[in-house]
């Protein structure tokens, strides 16, 4: 990801009020991960598995916070049993950032996979998402996500792709 | 050493604002059974409690927060325990009833009937204050410590299989005990939590 397509997901963020950001390292998402563990404004959780993540977010939200999660995209296939078993059934709001690697044209062998679960999945455990792959359409999406997901009280998910992944 | 005496002793020195996070199984009715209150989350499946109760922790730096977690439960997600020590919040209790079993769905042994040691894993994690408690002196020992101290505790309750007659309890409907505990937080902390709309950004002017 790029500085540009970095600095929109932050300004997003930021506009949105998210204030605490769950994330496992992800090459996608390497710079915008560093400038949010960096920036106070931000509470920083790293985690080591991605279902610990959701449930962290779950916590932070029933005492007031406004979170977020960043995992790779393998990371989806890990946390789907909290998506499920908790976001689904207690309907808890969550922001989902993913790099969507797999997408036609990351013509890349290992990531092929991910083009046959990501949507899938999405659509399987009845979380809404986005892709979003122009730079000039992050923050917007990003408000329009967590507007959404308090709204409805269910995750929302944007898959980043194309120009805000090159 | 039976959970319900645990938590008869650990309700004897709870604060009434004291938010208490239990993961599933018997643990909530009997919870509920000794301390009804809107401010308990009823029923995280497995490799939930704690993650929950950090990320409230974390929230609610001024609430002292406890996790009523299980070994089987905290097993699944082990890692929650390493995770939880890059902000060690001195809010946040965790509790351990260890019966060595999964035992809702038939008693089948967990890790720790093979000596797994999870006082030794909180330690090696970087929770200092982790202890095990083998008797009800020790547990109330134990707990009464650990909710007058202001640092992460973790306590180990090694205790018998068997649960109390099943109570009713607030909510086994989790999106109703959702609510409750939110409208609680909104009420008590005076901050938005659900932050529900009437109105789309669509169409607002």
């Amino acid at each position: 990801m790029n500085i540009e397509a970095s600095d929109a997901i932050i300004r997003g963020l930021k506009a949105a009020n998210v204030d605490l950001v769950a994330m496992l390292p992800d090459h996608g998402f390497d710079r915008v991960q560093k400038t949010i563990a960096a920036d106070p404004s931000f509470t920083f959780v790293p985690v080591s598995n991605e279902g610990i993540g959701v449930g962290i977010c779950a916590g932070a939200f029933l005492g007031g916070k406004i979170p977020a999660i960043m995992i790779p995209t393998s990371g989806l296939l890990v946390a789907t049993w909290p998506l499920a078993s908790l976001n689904n059934l207690w309907n808890m709001p969550l922001l989902l950032l993913i790099p969507y690697r797999g997408d036609v044209g990351d013509a890349q062998p290992v990531m092929r996979t991910y083009k046959f679960t990501t949507e899938p999945i999405l659509r399987d455990l009845h979380i809404p998402y986005v892709i979003v792959s122009e730079i000039s359409k992050i923050e917007g999406a990003i408000k329009d996500a967590v507007a959404s997901t308090f709204a409805w009280q269910n995750p929302i998910c944007l898959l980043f792709t194309g120009e805000t992944l090159r | 050493m039976k959970r319900f005496d645990c938590l008869k002793a650990l309700a004897s020195f709870t604060a009434e604002d004291d938010l208490v996070v239990t993961n599933l199984g018997n643990t909530p009715h009997e919870w509920h059974a000794v301390r009804p209150s809107r401010a308990n989350l009823y029923g995280f499946n497995l490799g939930q409690c704690t993650p929950v109760a950090y990320g409230l922790a974390l929230a609610l730096p001024n609430r002292r927060v406890i996790a009523l977690d299980g070994d089987g439960n905290l097993l699944l997600h082990l890692a929650s325990l390493a995770d939880v020590c890059f902000h060690k919040p001195a809010n946040l209790r965790i509790i351990v009833f260890d019966n060595e079993a999964y035992e809702s769905p038939g008693g089948m042994p967990t890790a720790t009937a093979h000596g797994v040691d999870l006082v030794q894993i909180a330690k090696g994690c970087g929770i200092q204050r982790s202890f095990l408690a083998s008797t009800i002196e020790e547990f109330t020992e134990k707990i009464k410590a650990a909710l007058e101290e202001k640092e992460l505790c973790f306590l180990v309750a090694k205790i018998e299989t068997g649960t109390i007659g099943r109570t009713e309890y607030a909510s086994m409907d989790y999106k109703f005990n959702k609510y409750i505990f939110a409208s609680y937080i909104e009420e008590t902390e005076k901050r938005p939590v659900l932050r529900l709309r009437s109105k789309s950004p669509f169409t607002e002017k």
